[in-house]
């Protein structure tokens, strides 16, 4: 071994010495949840694309991959006699559970963004609306008689965590291209039976109501009214 | 008649949730009206349970005119402000239910809803709504003479009577208790000594008195919170025909306003009742879950996707209701930001929300009143 090359051998372990050093007496980093909040336009209406958007069934078998891979760790973990935290891996039962749910919570294909100063609105056709008020400093937490949701901005992600009763949490994630011209809305549903989330990534692209000749609104009071344009 | 009494506590078991029922009143009772204010302690006493059939009328023949003021002091769920705009138009709701009850009964002068409390009107009804559920609807009222004596202060309880009314489409779930409280109303009246027209007098002068201190101090005499008519001004007296023409200016402008929101409440309405069919069914849904929660058998009968499932439905039809509401509210607020009114042919614009027109108006008012007494 050259002198250069031990010399820098050297200073590399002192490198690493002092980073350990450093790690161990500095106070836990906190974790930071959210990036700094910079809101972007997602205002329009948005359409799935379905030849983007994942399909569920793959996401279900990637959830059922990586139990697999968990399952098969805990089995070499006690072949070496070594213990393993964490509770009993959901079965399949539980797996079709979330799949069901999150067909469910992921069936909107069609979005209205309304965006107005401090309060952003995500209509979902056949659903409820996605509704975050906040001026972007702070996450806004709102509370229901069946649960809690938090929402805000997170860069330029505008997210929506559902804490519902039974343990039920859903996550709503939106990301908007840069062209403007491609949303992405990544859902993720999790049971407290499975711990493992199913994460659905759905693309939606800009289209304009206008363009279809009529346009039909749904409400509760008046039922679907459709007028030609 | 069955009157039930329960006893009203501080903390109230509202949706599963331990809240602290804020009592602290609305503080724009701050003109000459005001009555001693009713403490926090007032509303924390019994309240009067409404039995589920109370039409019938009591008989009173008065042609005393009544102001309803209303407001909403339902601490807010979310937090949101669409939460705080519906529990205000929900308040105004009730109140123009309220006022209905009172013009169907045809046995008063003018009922009309005001921004604020006013002296115009003999009898002032100041209502806080405590609780709307679809469950329950818990209301204070409070009843002022202009003479200063309060002559009830009651917190009314009603419980939705049954799933039928709230399915039925030409029936209030809660309408008894306005029933309630307008007979409870029409007793304390038929109990007062003063006479009509002793009262309007009064009316007019402690409104007279309110623009033009001076003008009219001999007319009344004030002992603690009860005011008394010491004299009444001739009808020729130019200051009486000026204060006459500006309380119909006043008049004019809650006559607007009660027009642009008749209309607009009539279409919040039907999203209003299914709101509290939607809410009930939630509520009722909990209450069931959580009977069934002390019983373990029962739940292991349902499968855990049919729990998340319905959780997630639960919330889901939660959600659209009120979404459809909440939208209806904002429309309707951005809709009654404004009010125009003409008078002596000068156009006056007013902006901002109901009681910041109000209060505009009645600036304008006593301006207009200090020019006159000048030239």
């Amino acid at each position: 071994m050259s002198q250069k090359r031990r010399q820098s051998t050297f200073y590399a372990l002192i490198m690493l010495l002092m980073t350990s050093l450093v790690s161990c007496s500095a106070a836990p980093i906190e974790e930071e949840i959210t990036r700094k909040a910079m809101p972007v336009d997602m205002s329009g209406h948005w359409e799935i694309d379905f030849a983007k958007s994942d399909n569920l069934q793959d996401q279900l078998n990637a959830v059922g991959r990586q139990i697999r891979r968990e399952a098969a760790r805990r089995e070499r973990l006690a072949k070496e006699g070594q213990g393993f935290a964490g509770g009993p891996l959901p079965g399949r039962r539980d797996l079709l559970t979330l799949a069901r749910l999150a067909e469910i919570i992921t069936e909107p294909s069609l979005l209205e963004i309304i965006q107005a100063t401090g309060r952003t609105r995500v209509k979902r056709e056949n659903s409820f609306a996605l509704v975050c008020e906040t001026d972007g400093s702070a996450i806004a937490v709102t509370t229901d008689l069946l649960g809690e949701q938090r929402c805000g901005w997170d860069d330029s992600q505008l997210f929506f965590m559902l804490t519902l009763q039974e343990g039920l949490e859903v996550t709503h994630r939106l990301s908007r291209s840069e062209e403007g011209e491609v949303l992405l809305l990544v859902t993720s549903v999790e049971t407290p039976g499975t711990r493992f989330p199913l994460v659905v990534s759905q693309f939606f692209k800009r289209y304009d109501p206008d363009n279809l000749g009529f346009r039909c609104e749904r409400s509760l009071t008046k039922g679907k009214v459709c007028t030609t344009r | 008649m069955h009157h039930a009494l329960i006893k009203n506590r501080s903390i109230h078991q509202i949706n599963g949730q331990l809240l602290i029922l804020f009592a602290a009143f609305s503080s724009s009772l701050t003109n000459a009206f005001a009555a001693p204010q009713s403490p926090d302690s007032e509303r924390e006493k019994s309240a009067i349970l409404v039995a589920s059939s109370e039409r019938g009328v009591v008989t009173l023949t008065s042609d005393l005119d009544i102001g309803i003021t209303i407001s909403s002091d339902i601490p807010l769920q979310s937090g949101t402000a669409m939460e705080g705009a519906f529990r205000e138009t929900e308040a105004q709701l009730l109140g123009a239910k309220q006022r209905r009850v009172f013009e169907n009964a045809g046995q008063w002068g003018v009922v009309r809803l005001y921004p604020q409390p006013s002296l115009i009107p003999q009898l002032m009804l100041d209502m806080v709504v405590l609780q709307s559920d679809g469950r329950q609807l818990r209301v204070h009222a409070m009843l002022t003479g202009v003479h200063g004596d309060t002559l009830l202060s009651d917190t009314y309880l009603d419980y939705a009577s049954s799933e039928g009314v709230l399915t039925a489409d030409n029936e209030d779930p809660f309408t008894d208790l306005f029933h309630r409280i307008h007979n409870d109303v029409a007793t304390k009246v038929s109990l007062m000594p003063e006479s009509e027209d002793y009262l309007r007098q009064l009316s007019f002068l402690r409104y007279a008195q309110q623009l033009a201190p001076q003008a009219f101090e001999a007319y009344l005499s004030r002992e603690g919170e009860s005011w008394h008519l010491l004299r009444a001004p001739a009808e020729q007296d130019p200051m009486y025909q000026r204060i006459s023409k500006l309380r119909e200016y006043e008049l004019l402008f809650v006559d607007t306003i009660d027009e642009q929101l008749t209309s607009a409440l009539r279409e919040i309405d039907t999203a209003y009742r299914l709101w509290l069919r939607a809410s009930k069914e939630q509520l009722d849904w909990l209450e069931k879950r959580r009977a069934r929660g002390v019983n373990a058998e029962g739940l292991a009968d349902d499968s855990a996707f049919a729990r998340h499932q319905a959780v997630y439905a639960a919330y889901r039809s939660l959600k659209i209701h009120e979404q459809e509401l909440f939208e209806l509210v904002l429309d309707l607020e951005s809709e009654s930001r404004s009010t125009a009114l003409e008078i002596e042919e000068t156009v006056v614009t007013l902006e901002g929300t109901l009681e910041q027109q109000y209060r505009e108006w009645r600036e304008a008012l006593a301006k207009i009143m200090m020019l006159e007494n000048v030239f």
